[in-house]
């Protein structure tokens, strides 16, 4: 695990590491700290998410408020602040879209904006999606709630209920299916990444590409959150 | 420094608990009793009651008797309109106002009325350790609001406590069960207790605990159960009428809940009140499958929380390892069966559901006295915070289901010209539109210099501590001008208030129920019938010749009593027609879960 430094603020000296060496006390971390540092990993595209998982948790064990309790209370403050840090840090670690957007935050030194436009690569999939959802808000608005077990047993198997249900796991696993191929895309410009140097056009190139991907990824979250919402709207 | 002790503080039953050897443990109380009942007796407000002793004089004091007073802790009066849970006290509160108690000839908070339960566990936690206990643990539903927690934490120190910890009960109980039971998975919490419905999904990796989502319903659970059993014996008895005799609802719900639980093991339970109301006794045969068609919408309403939950974690069914019942309800075969079809396995029933989140509670306590190190419990908030922004929106800073601690924020500015002051409108919830949500708290930033619209930053930061209760901090980032909240509970209310509510709680219970009753029944009755009738079309030749004969009977009786006044008349002839459709509403069921299996693509 990667070092970070930092100044001990009980005892003054000098610590890598959680916890201060020579007086035992929780270190502070700083309100911007890198992630990828937090957790011992290089910025890159990709990561081990068994391993990330498992520091996290050992992490935990260390660092939660509950593990803390006896502590003096400056220390429990700082405690509630490391943990919080550690909880966002795996958020986002864990999850390739927020990965990748963090990652791109970083090399243009601006958090990248949310994703506002339907990129290409999905276009068809969106409009898909997006003609169903109309259809089937148009019958979920047409229909009443059931009030009796057989009235809900009809509404359970009617004709257009069950197509729609049919098109949207078909669209589900379509959509599946795009989320592994940009996992995909990563793992392999990941692979490219220790290639390219920081600062040069090649290494602009990958990450503008990533840049892409998180957008791609933010799109079909939306997508499989809708097509979710509606399967369960219709299946209740 | 004294010990730490777990608290389920439920709806229906409380327990307490305390890690001993490493090993948690339910203390009894003196007559060895393991649940204590969450019931009130406030006749004379300078000696409450608690417990059995309570329940024992409920009869007697009908309306100074409360029980389920946790459905209405951290609640305003809109919420809680239509609220049909089966009382015999009055509970006041309009529109923004706190909700509170009416017995023993004054006002009470709930959460006041919580502490007096409270103070019952603490003497007979006292009495078994042999030494002053003031430090707990308290359980609340995973789906509990700040507000709600906020009440129960005061519960906690109207008791004498310093309460070291809310937690979540399903996330309790699941301490509670991996503590010896699994290394590694996924679970799924299933509780259903007396008053309130969580399901939440949990991943257990040696001593960590981590929940990954949750979702559930403050207001469904036993007691709405009792209440629709309630309904179904007064149908049955209709020249009894109890809606002015306190005493006959009470026992009239007593003996609603004996029939509920004998119906977890029978096929079928005689109701016998000798003298029920004016002279006359109430008998009547309640089956098993009776008792199910009256509870089935409420059941099937956990099913879309636990996709929602399944959903929210990312996972499939497949990926659970184990289901876990938590929480009385959770006995009641129909509530198995339906947990069982959702989650495509049987439930693993080897806790005790009336025990396992006091246990787990115990687990807590002993983590924060230091004694059990190795454990780690990984909690998430339930629902999603944020702000007012333009257009009444709700503007998410915290969304639902992540890990806490936590902080967050975000930067604001502006909407006009030379504006020196900003409201905060604090929410939480899961709707589009600030309206919707429940409101925690209003705050104004003031001081912030003129300049134009869109100019001033503002940073907003929510922190959730370890026990889920949100701060608030406002700054102006050019002034540094701060601002930090600590979101109380709901307002509280003049006594002025109280009094003029207490009287327009009694005006407004004379209007005209019955009639609305009617209506009700006819517009749901039609409904049935043309149901009925297009089932019988699609799959009616999958029934046997006497089967369809009793629901063309039925049938024929609904449509009969569908024009007349008799609502009794009417309402029998529903149910009858509702017992006779079972197995075909079953066979349709069946017939669309094999569809949708059929159409799911295989992987």
């Amino acid at each position: 695990m990667k070092e970070i430094k930092v100044k001990c603020l009980s005892c003054g000296s000098l610590e890598g590491g959680d916890f201060c060496g020579t007086c035992h006390t929780v270190l502070p971390i700083e309100q911007d700290v890198d992630y990828f540092r937090l957790f011992g990993l290089e910025p890159r595209p990709a990561v081990d998410r068994e391993a990330l998982k498992a520091t996290f948790l050992d992490l935990s064990q260390k660092l939660h408020p509950d593990h803390n309790v006896q502590a003096d209370p400056e220390t429990r403050v700082r405690v509630l602040g490391v943990s919080a840090q550690l909880n966002r840090g795996y958020t986002t670690l864990v999850d390739t879209k927020e990965r990748l957007r963090y990652l791109v935050g970083k090399a243009h030194d601006e958090e990248p904006a949310e994703a506002n436009r339907v990129p290409h690569e999905i276009m068809e999939l969106f409009f898909e999606v997006h003609d169903l959802m109309q259809e089937v808000d148009a019958h979920l608005k047409a229909r009443k709630p059931a009030a009796s077990r057989i009235a809900a047993a009809v509404a359970e198997t009617d004709v257009d209920k069950v197509r729609f249900l049919d098109a949207i796991a078909g669209l589900k696993a379509r959509t599946r299916e795009r989320f592994a191929a940009v996992e995909d895309e990563v793992a392999k410009l990941d692979a490219a990444w220790d290639a390219t140097r920081e600062g040069t056009g090649e290494r602009e190139k990958l990450v503008g590409r990533l840049a892409e991907l998180a957008d791609v990824l933010a799109y079909l979250g939306r997508l499989k959150t809708s097509l979710a919402q509606k399967e369960l709207a219709l299946s209740t | 420094m004294s010990k730490i002790i777990g608290i389920d503080l439920g709806t229906t039953n409380s327990v307490v608990a305390v890690m001993d050897l490493g090993v948690p443990s339910v203390i009894p109380d003196a007559e060895g009793r393991r649940l204590t009942p969450s019931v009130v007796g406030l006749a004379d407000p300078d000696a409450p009651l608690v417990g059995v002793a309570a329940q024992r004089q409920a009869a007697v004091h009908a309306t100074d008797t409360v029980a389920s007073v946790k459905r209405f802790m951290g609640r305003r009066g809109d919420e809680i309109e239509g609220e049909a849970m089966a009382r015999t006290y009055t509970v006041i509160g309009k529109g923004d106002a706190a909700v509170k108690v009416v017995a023993g000839g004054r006002t009470w908070a709930p959460e006041e009325v919580a502490a007096k339960v409270l103070e019952k566990l603490k003497a007979d936690a006292e009495r078994y350790l042999e030494e002053p206990v003031s430090r707990a643990v308290i359980t609340v539903p995973a789906y509990f609001n700040d507000a709600q927690r906020a009440a129960t934490k005061r519960a906690g120190e109207l008791a004498g406590f310093t309460v070291e910890r809310i937690i979540n009960e399903p996330t309790a109980a699941c301490l509670a069960y991996g503590m010896d039971r699994m290394k590694q998975g996924v679970v799924a919490v299933y509780d259903l207790g007396g008053g309130t419905f969580d399901i939440s999904i949990v991943e257990i990796r040696g001593n960590v605990f981590k929940v990954l989502s949750t979702t559930g319903n403050t207001r469904l659970g036993g007691d709405d159960f009792d209440r629709s059993v309630m309904d179904w014996l007064l149908m049955k008895a209709p020249d009894i009428d109890v809606s002015a005799d306190l005493e006959a609802q009470t026992r009239l719900k007593e003996a609603a809940e004996a029939a509920k639980c004998a119906l977890s093991t029978q096929e079928a339970f005689e109701v016998a009140i000798p003298f029920l109301s004016g002279g006359k006794s109430l008998n009547a045969v309640l089956t098993r499958a009776t008792f199910e068609s009256l509870i089935a919408s409420r059941v099937d309403e956990t099913r879309a929380a636990c996709l929602q939950a399944l959903h929210d974690a990312s996972l499939e069914p497949e990926a659970i390892e184990a289901v876990i019942l938590v929480g009385g309800s959770t006995r009641i075969p129909l509530v198995r069966r339906v947990v069982a079809q959702v989650f495509g396995k049987e439930p693993d029933t080897s806790v005790n559901p009336d025990e396992a989140v006091a246990l787990g509670a115990g687990v807590q306590a002993g983590i924060l006295a230091g004694g059990v190190s190795d454990t780690l419990l990984l909690d998430v908030t339930p629902l999603s915070l944020g702000i007012e922004t333009f257009g009444g929106l709700m503007n998410v800073i915290i969304p639902r289901n992540t890990t806490i601690p936590t902080k967050a924020g975000e930067l604001f500015t502006t909407a006009v010209d030379g504006q020196k002051a900003v409201n905060i409108h604090v929410l939480q919830g899961e709707r589009e539109m600030a309206g919707d949500n429940w409101t925690l708290g209003r705050f104004s930033l003031e001081g912030i210099e003129a300049q134009p619209a869109g100019i001033p930053r503002i940073g907003v930061q929510f922190t959730i501590d370890a026990d889920g209760i949100l701060h608030v901090l406002a700054r102006d980032t050019a002034t540094g001008k701060e601002k930090v909240v600590r979101m109380k509970a709901a307002v509280d209310i003049s006594d002025a208030d109280v009094e003029h509510m207490v009287q327009q709680a009694v005006a407004h219970a004379r209007a005209d129920v019955q009639k609305r009753q009617l209506v009700e029944a006819q517009l749901s009755a039609d409904e049935m019938l043309r149901a009925t009738a297009k089932a019988l079309e699609r799959y009616g030749d999958r029934l046997e010749a006497t089967e369809r004969q009793r629901i063309d009977r039925a049938w024929k009786a609904v449509k009969e009593a569908i024009d007349g006044d008799d609502l009794n008349g009417l309402k029998e002839a529903k149910q009858a027609l509702d017992e006779a459709t079972q197995r075909l509403a079953d066979i349709m069921f069946a017939e669309a879960v094999k569809d949708r299996a059929a159409a799911k693509p295989h992987e």
